[in-house]
């Protein structure tokens, strides 16, 4: 068995016009293609209704690419089975909860903007007197319901709810000093890549940025916050002003924009869990 | 010695009086107690630190999962273990663990207080309704019976009949034996969750008792002595602290 072709399968989101197609966007083909080039044979998907009590790991190696609520269900289910799943489902978690992960990076020793939570608005309004305001959803992505509220401004009033009207807690943060660019290290296991960014970015040559050699300090930082949030591919963002900076989101399996070399270096880090995964099990079978 | 209860007001606001028996038994015992409403507070995220020996979560808030993840990744003691916890509050994984290595069998993916939950007699029914996220479905007991609940203290395991309603989790309910099958069920799930303080719904069916669902750190409205038998499993593990 030990000699079959690796198995590896990635689990993503559907296609917008169409749920239950894997929506396989170009870092995912780059990487499944030197994956296969690697010898091992690749799947994906997205899981559509499932019969819980029949998941069941068939492949060696799952990567949690997609972290939707139901796909870091699922991983958390393989896992439980015994399937190796990078980034593992509570490492992903925790790093989409912004209340979590903002306090354990800062328990780190990462440098964090003076950060908040709350149940509801109207308890941040005091802190709107020490400057602008960054209010953020727990689980957001993708600079959805991020909203600017600037020095002694109102944050509003309420508490957010879920689908169920079920509360959800409200995260606030101070606007750190930039001076106009970010830096975004990207990380795999432990080779980091950094790039830098105008403030906010919003063309996509802007996103791509360019490739910079980071001081020693931010990959320290970088680093720090995967141990923390139990990551092992992921992204920071810092705010950089003269000397001073601050780490302000840390992605689980971000993209990778703009650093060419990461596809060639994720497969390689997959492929090399995979064999560790095959270890494990034949340890566990003695 | 601190013990820290991470609590959830609710709606209506209300304190279960069994809890508010333990704070003062425990106080009495000496014990520096803190009952925190997470939602009614502003946490300020810089300087969170470790400032109990024990700490009991007690809500199914998603701040107070988000406190207590925080607190896990810092080292604190927490009951139920935070794993534990999660793998019982997200129903894929618990029913996974059950319908795998359960006895048993076993609604919204993370709901609790029945918010979200419904019966879908047809395929139409499931059309008509829009579930954002996951949905998690299980097959329909019909004639089932569904007024037993089960509450676990470490050991010790209670039956508790109440009529089930919208806010059967508010009411007493009144305390009712066991089968050892049902006693059996309840130890072992337990040690397959790691859940220390945890409550069972369970449905009686024609083939025998379903579990439909697990709830951490339930509220025992209905056992005999609650208040003394919480109050003791606390103080047993403080001193394992």
């Amino acid at each position: 068995m030990t000699h079959a072709k690796p198995r590896i399968l990635f689990l993503l989101s559907g296609e917008p016009a169409n749920p239950d197609r894997p929506q396989v966007s170009a870092l995912t083909a780059e990487v499944a293609a030197g994956l296969e080039r690697r010898g091992a044979s690749v799947d994906f998907l997205t899981p559509g209704a499932v019969e819980i009590a029949r998941l069941h790991p068939a492949h060696d190696l799952y990567v949690l690419k997609d972290k939707t609520p139901f796909n870091l269900s699922v991983a958390q289910v393989l896992a439980l089975a015994g399937a190796r799943v990078v980034n593992t489902a509570r490492a992903s978690a925790v790093a989409r909860d912004k209340v979590a992960a903002t306090a354990l990076i800062s328990a780190a020793g990462v440098p964090v903007p003076p950060s908040w939570t709350a149940g509801t608005a109207e308890r941040f309004a005091p802190l709107a007197k020490d400057g602008a305001l960054w209010l953020k959803p727990q689980r957001g992505s993708r600079g959805f319901g991020v909203r600017r509220i600037g020095r002694d401004g109102n944050p509003g009033a309420g508490r957010a709810l879920d689908a169920f009207g079920l509360p959800l807690p409200l995260f606030a943060q101070h606007e750190a000093p930039s001076d106009g660019t970010d830096l975004k290290l990207y990380v795999v296991g432990e080779r980091v890549w950094a790039l830098r960014r105008p403030y906010p970015a919003s063309t996509l040559k802007e996103k791509l940025g360019r490739v910079v050699t980071p001081a020693p300090e931010f990959v320290a930082a970088a680093l720090a916050c995967g141990r923390a949030l139990g990551l092992e591919l992921y992204g920071v963002d810092f705010l950089v002003s003269g000397d001073s900076y601050s780490v302000v989101d840390v992605n689980a399996f971000p993209g990778y924009k703009g650093a060419a070399a990461a596809p060639e270096a994720l497969a390689d880090y997959l492929f090399n869990c995979v064999r560790g995964a095959r270890t494990e099990a034949a340890e566990a079978l003695r | 010695m601190k013990i820290s209860f991470i609590m959830e007001r609710g709606d209506p606001p209300r304190l279960n009086p069994i809890f508010a028996d333990v704070f003062g038994r425990l106080e009495r015992a000496g014990v520096n107690v803190a009952v925190r409403f997470p939602e009614e507070e502003l946490i300020r995220l810089n300087d969170l630190a470790i400032d109990a020996d024990l700490y009991c979560l007690k809500s199914d808030g998603e701040m107070a999962l988000s406190l207590a993840t925080v607190l896990d990744g810092m080292g604190a003691r927490i009951l139920n273990p935070l794993d534990a916890t999660l793998l019982a509050k997200d129903k894929v994984t618990a029913a996974y663990l059950l319908l795998t290595r359960g006895p048993l069998i076993l609604k919204p993916h993370r709901g609790y207080h029945g918010a979200g939950v419904r019966v879908a007699r047809s395929g139409a029914d499931l059309a008509s309704t829009n579930y954002p996220g996951v949905v998690f479905a299980q097959d329909y007991l019909e004639r089932a019976r569904v007024d037993l609940k089960v509450y676990a203290i470490g050991e010790q395991i209670f039956g508790v009949r109440k009529a089930f309603s919208r806010e059967s989790f508010l009411h007493e309910g009144e305390s009712a034996p066991l089968s050892n099958e049902i006693i059996g069920i309840a130890r072992r799930i337990g040690a397959i969750f790691g859940l220390e303080l945890f409550g069972l719904d369970i449905a009686e069916a024609g083939c025998g008792p379903r579990v439909v669902d697990v709830n951490y750190f339930p509220g025992y409205r209905g056992v005999p002595d609650a208040a003394r038998l919480l109050t003791d499993y606390f103080l047993r593990a403080l001193r394992c602290c």
